[in-house]
């Protein structure tokens, strides 16, 4: 029995489903509700939630495949890892929308959590054999605790969005308004950047620079070259001699101009993206996305986000701090090394302690935190991703 | 919804700051310096500057890796080097040591006091009143409650039957004449206080560290069969066979590294395990690790031959065991007499040839070879390592000396830690996770009826989840057959 083969299966099915019911949830958001705007559901947001558990029920089976093959939960890479995280974040809506029933919360949770698959995808799929300091069963209960917490705290993300947005007046600029746009913004830059990733990944793309002296890899056409390349030498695409410009001299750290390259592509991407949509909803585009939450009850919305945060923050606690010191105290010798990577959970415990601190005070509900909630998706983001693409040190495995 | 301070029962009221109103009534409470640090460490927004500047702290400490994970003996020179004059800048300023600077270890310093200092100035009143709290309150007050009941044409007796449905959803009782009060989940209301207790004891496992004989953490390397003494720990370890396999062969990907490790104390055999990593040794409090392994390998012997450069026939042959250097070896009919020896052989225009280190990485060797045949001894390199080197500089010498065959090993890092605060961590991080299940899985219910006028008036309260706290209420009382209760949410800003 391939189990990688049906696991690769079932991870396509449940990326599918997921996106799927994010087209069923936006519908529902949108269209939907044009025929009874006060009502909580309609079909096609009862239709996205049956469809999102088929994907969770799937991406499950995909994640007991690939655990029989390689004899461990798959999270000892980035595409486990983010893959995983996708799947708590799912997980997470599941359970919360059967008893909390709110619906609509879907349409901002089912787009974050295929961005997340997606951009999973990027990375390689093939389950390395394990070095030496992650054999060890802590590796399935620090990580998949952690990632449980992190996808429970992406909920509060999403509501606290929400309520800003039924909150802010979008028809007025505002700075309020604003920073709710650069969100959105933001967000269409992650889809941008997996879209173009996905796709030249799919087509096989892959270029190296100074192959023979100092190889620098790239997966998108190289419009920033190395430092010192003479212009348009390197390669031609869509007709146009690469690299266009190139990386300052005082970039030293490993693949820069690759990597500088990458976040290039983004912003181009993102802003052809984000222009499109700007140019369809004629104005900033939250004003659209602001339609969708239109007569939804704010308090609840709130409440939604801090109670998001007050069960995801021990579970978050007790796999990204406990267990990890207490694996590192098993596997390293010490609990804690001021590690970026410990260091950042460590940043993203405090950040969401000081959540939970403002909100003890009277008169901090609302706004504030659902700011913080919204900012706190950042911060999730560095820490899984930023550390070990950005940073090095021991936790650079994937 | 969210932990609220329970006003009508506190001895001194607070502001939503926690601060104590200096002077009240008649009495003038007069301020002095004790009062002051201790209201500011009590005080709720100083608690969260704290936080919040240690998390900024941490990031600067994050930018560029931090002194006690670089590869290089000397950081002055390794991040301007590596990294440029941004890192050097950043190190000049002390960041490359951030979490052991006095501006940091001050925060967490703060942070300590503030943990103990809140917890003892919010959470004895609020034991005290919680106490002390009585079962008949004010009608006038119980009316005001945002979860409210009212039971017309009540008499005495329907407080008991009250009592009894509420018992059934795990309520503690209490009755007096015309009144109730039922109670559950108290502990979980001090779960904040529970949670900082687990902090404070954290930090105080972190600074046994200070304590002599405590801590200690050193990184023990060991050749093949070495054994090392460990002064600090009281006794000595040997590496009885060290094995480092890879998954592929350029060596990148490590695949497993093991050390048989036996632990003396004088000649005795103490203990002995065989080590993988997450798989340590205990001794004598003291945690033994496969911690990592020497990336360079050793020489451990060569095999040599010693051959006649024109007849290109081999004279003879000996080994070289670097464990064990001869300062003479014979090969065939022919002895080497060993000039010098450099264990780690490098060559500049500066300094010429030196070694550096005392291990036989890339060793070096001069020998003066006599035998029949010579006049006068044939003084020549031996590079193992660097064979057309040795090929140049021998040119006008009669004899070539090729290596055949060779032993090379790795060392094996042992990494030795002691750490008798552990337990206190670990005890810590328990009382924390207990503190975090009670504080937000977990609420504090309390249940008031009064009897006046033959209305009993109902009223309860809540630290958190008034939804549930209503469908709870709402079951109990329309289960009796009584009204429902009303629910008055809270104005959101």
């Amino acid at each position: 029995m391939d189990w990688t083969q049906l696991s690769e299966t079932f991870f396509i099915v449940a990326f599918v489903s997921y996106i799927v019911a994010t087209v069923l949830y936006v519908v529902g958001v949108t269209w939907g509700r044009k025929t009874a705007p006060d009502a909580k559901n309609n079909l096609f947001t009862r239709l996205g939630y049956i469809v999102m558990i088929i994907g969770v029920l799937s991406q499950t089976a995909a994640i007991l495949a690939r655990t029989i093959q390689t004899g461990h939960i798959p999270v000892s890479n980035m595409f486990e890892y983010m893959s995983f995280w996708a799947y708590t974040i799912m997980v997470a809506y599941v359970v919360i929308n059967y008893f909390y029933k709110v619906p609509f919360l879907g349409a901002f949770v089912a787009p974050v959590g295929v961005a997340v698959l997606a951009y999973a995808s990027v990375f390689p799929h093939e389950a390395k054999p394990l070095i030496p300091a992650l054999q060890s069963y802590w590796l399935n209960i620090h990580v998949t605790t952690a990632a449980l917490g992190e996808g429970i705290l992406v909920i509060s993300f999403a509501a606290g969005l929400m309520y800003l947005l039924v909150t802010t007046e979008v028809e007025k600029p505002s700075r309020a308004r604003n920073a709710l746009e650069f969100v959105m913004y933001l967000f269409f830059a992650l889809v941008a950047f997996v879209a173009l990733a996905l796709t030249f990944k799919i087509s096989g793309f892959e270029f190296f620079a100074n192959p023979d002296t100092n190889p620098v890899r790239y997966g998108l056409p190289p419009i920033v070259g190395p430092s010192g390349t003479e212009l348009g030498s390197l390669t031609a695409f869509a007709g146009i001699a690469l690299p266009l410009f190139n990386a300052p001299s005082w970039m030293e750290g490993v693949n820069a101009p690759g990597k500088l390259n990458t976040i290039v592509w983004t912003l181009l991407g993102s802003f052809v993206l984000y222009g499109l949509l700007r140019l369809l909803s004629r104005g900033p585009v939250v004003r659209v996305v602001a339609r969708w939450v239109r007569g939804l009850d704010e308090e609840m919305l709130d409440e939604l986000s801090y109670r998001a945060v007050a069960i995801g923050y021990p579970v978050f606690t007790l796999g990204a701090l406990v267990f990890a010191m207490i694996w590192a105290q098993e596997a390293w010798g010490s609990y804690w090394s001021w590690d970026p990577k410990e260091t950042w959970a460590l940043i993203t415990w405090l950040y969401y302690t000081a959540y939970l601190h403002f909100r003890v005070q009277r008169g901090w509900e609302g706004t504030l935190p659902a700011w913080m909630a919204v900012a706190g998706f950042v911060v999730i983001l560095f820490l899984l991703v930023g550390v070990n693409l950005v940073i090095s040190g021991l936790h650079s495995y994937a | 919804m969210t932990t609220t301070e329970e006003k009508p029962h506190e001895e001194t009221p607070r502001d939503e700051m926690g601060q104590k109103p200096a002077g009240l009534g008649a009495q003038k409470q007069q301020k002095n310096v004790f009062d002051t640090i201790w209201d500011f460490f009590a005080s709720l927004k100083v608690g969260i500057g704290i936080i919040v500047l240690l998390a900024l702290g941490s990031i600067i400490g994050t930018i560029y890796p931090q002194t006690n994970a670089i590869p290089s003996p000397n950081p002055d020179a390794y991040y301007l080097e590596k990294y440029g004059k941004f890192a050097d800048l950043y190190h000049r300023l002390g960041f490359t040591d951030t979490f052991n600077s006095w501006w940091y270890l001050t925060l967490a310093m703060a942070l300590a006091v503030s943990l103990v200092i809140v917890s003892i100035d919010r959470g004895v009143p609020l034991y005290k009143s919680l106490k002390n709290q009585p079962v008949a309150r004010k009608v006038l007050s119980i009316r005001t409650d945002r979860l409210y009941a009212k039971h017309e044409q009540a008499k005495e007796a329907d407080l008991d039957t009250l009592a009894a449905a509420l018992k059934k959803s795990r309520y503690k009782v209490r009755r007096e004449q015309g009144a109730l009060l039922a109670e559950k989940g108290r502990l979980p209301r001090f779960g904040a206080y529970i949670i900082h207790l687990g902090l404070i004891i954290i930090i105080a496992g972190v600074l046994t560290r200070l304590i002599p004989g405590w801590y200690h953490t050193e990184m023990v390397w060991l050749k093949q069969g070495e054994r090392k003494e460990v002064a600090e720990v009281g006794f000595a370890l040997q590496n009885q066979g060290f094995s480092l396999e890879f998954y592929d062969k350029e060596m990148t990907r490590p695949k497993k590294y093991e050390t048989d490790i036996a632990v003396f104390e004088g000649e005795e055999l103490k203990a002995s395990k065989h080590l993988l990593v997450n798989d340590y040794l205990l001794y004598n409090n003291t945690y033994i690790f496969q911690n990592s392994y020497d990336p360079n390998a050793m020489f451990k012997s060569i095999d040599v031959d010693l051959v006649d450069r024109k007849t290109e026939q081999t004279l003879g042959h000996f080994k070289i065991d670097f464990m064990n250097i001869q300062k003479e070896y014979k090969a065939g009919e022919y002895t080497l007499k060993m000039v010098n020896y450099y264990p780690d052989l490098r060559v500049d225009e500066a300094n010429g040839a030196y070694t550096v280190s005392t291990d036989p990485y890339s060793p070096g060797m001069r020998f003066d070879i006599t035998g029949p045949g010579l006049e006068k001894p044939s003084n020549q390199w031996f590079l193992p390592m660097a064979p057309f080197m040795a090929d140049v500089l021998n040119k006008d010498y009669p004899f070539l000396l090729k290596s055949t065959a060779g032993e090379t090993y790795n060392m094996t890092g042992i990494l030795l830690q002691k750490d008798l605060g552990v337990p206190i961590v670990y005890t810590g991080c328990a009382i924390v996770m207990w503190g975090l299940v009670l504080c937000f899985y977990f609420q504090h219910r309390r249940i008031w009826a009064r009897l006046e006028d033959d209305v009993l008036h109902i009223g309860a309260n809540t630290n958190k989840h008034w939804v549930g706290m209503n469908k709870e209420l709402n079951k109990s009382l329309t289960g009796l057959g009584w009204e429902a209760p009303i629910y008055k949410p809270k104005k959101v800003k």
